[in-house]
């Protein structure tokens, strides 16, 4: 019996301690958790917590942190960073804003550019991935070498596509529109570039764009419109 | 001045291109099922009088370079030796002579 009251103890201080380590990792949401294991830890007649009456004694909201001076931002700002790779910023949320797609016929450039959007999106906050390397399309075509038969003897001529794609998360829409008009502006000569952004949009966009497209369609192509012009021939000629 | 035979492909490119649409109609008529067997033949005998630059098969890919109409290589719009000159004198962008 005296053992089991030692286990119970045992149990209540190991608890305390996991609480204490958790208030160190979330100070705002542990104050919940203290009062019913200092109750149990004082019925067992242990004197770890005698403290009076539990209330929170850390603020449950932060306070809105100061904004930053010239000297302190322009402190921060590393140097010759461009000869390293770029710092990646982590996701606060996960929440997928853009993808990038780059596609050239030689890598060097390709490298080059993958570099410098890296650097841009660390620069504006923008937390994105690490370049994901797609497949390479090798396109080959051989032809005679000579204008006029001689089947024979032939020449082999490749194209290689290589391909890059970058994801970014979380990033406001302005600023997003913002480096890809940045990295637009000082694109690599040979690198093509595609954009997919997502955006939120309001409820009831689905029903806005319907009534848009409503009264834009093209006459004089599309499948009802020979229809149409079958019946019309029908009636008249035949 | 480039060949005959691509001034031609010419002239059907743009011929077909303002017929399609009537011609679909013609065709829609003659080929359906639901309609009256006469009115059908109507339909088709119509299309016959249609001539022929009219019809899409007449279009041909040809050598933007020569005017050949044997092996084109649709992406360049060149045939195979037109294409093999230019890809040696690398005015082909991103065409290199295969080596593996």
């Amino acid at each position: 019996m005296r053992s089991g009251i030692r286990r119970v103890r045992y149990f209540a201080y190991r608890v305390l301690v996991a609480i204490r380590e958790l208030e160190d990792m979330f100070p705002q949401r542990s104050c919940l958790a203290l009062p019913t294991i200092a109750r149990l830890v004082r019925f067992n007649g242990s004197s770890s917590n005698t403290s009076g009456p539990l209330l929170p004694t850390r603020k449950l909201e932060p306070e809105a942190p100061a904004p930053l001076t010239e000297e302190e931002f322009s402190s921060m700002t590393i140097h010759g960073r461009s000869l390293y790779p770029p710092s990646y910023h982590p996701r606060t949320h996960s929440v997928p804003v853009a993808q990038l797609q780059f596609r050239a016929y030689n890598h060097q450039f390709l490298e080059l550019y993958m570099h410098f959007v890296g650097h841009a999106a660390a620069a504006l906050g923008i937390p994105i991935s690490r370049p994901v390397y797609l497949p390479t399309q090798r396109s080959l075509w051989t032809v005679p070498r000579g204008p006029f038969v001689h089947k024979k003897s032939q020449e082999n001529f490749e194209r290689k596509v290589h391909k890059r794609a970058i994801k970014a998360w979380d990033a406001d829409p302005e600023v997003v529109d913002r480096w890809v008009r940045y990295i637009a502006r000082h694109a690599m000569p040979g690198v093509g570039l595609r954009v997919t952004q997502w955006k939120r949009a309001p409820p009831g966009i689905g029903q806005h764009m319907v009534d848009a497209a409503v009264g834009t369609t093209r006459p004089g192509s599309g499948a009802d419109n020979v229809k149409a012009l079958a019946k019309k021939i029908m009636r008249q000629e035949l | 001045m480039p060949n005959a035979r691509v001034l031609r492909d010419i002239k059907a490119r743009n011929i077909v291109k303002a017929n399609e649409v009537l011609r679909r109609a013609y065709l829609y008529v003659a080929r359906n099922e639901t309609l009256s067997p006469q009115v059908r033949h109507q339909a088709q005998l119509q299309l016959n009088t249609f001539g022929k630059y009219t019809r899409p098969t007449t279009v041909k890919n040809r050598c933007a370079e020569s005017g050949r109409g044997r092996g084109i290589i649709s992406e360049f719009a060149l045939c195979r030796y037109q294409f093999r000159l230019k890809a040696l004198k690398l005015e082909l962008p991103g065409v290199r002579k295969a080596s593996w």
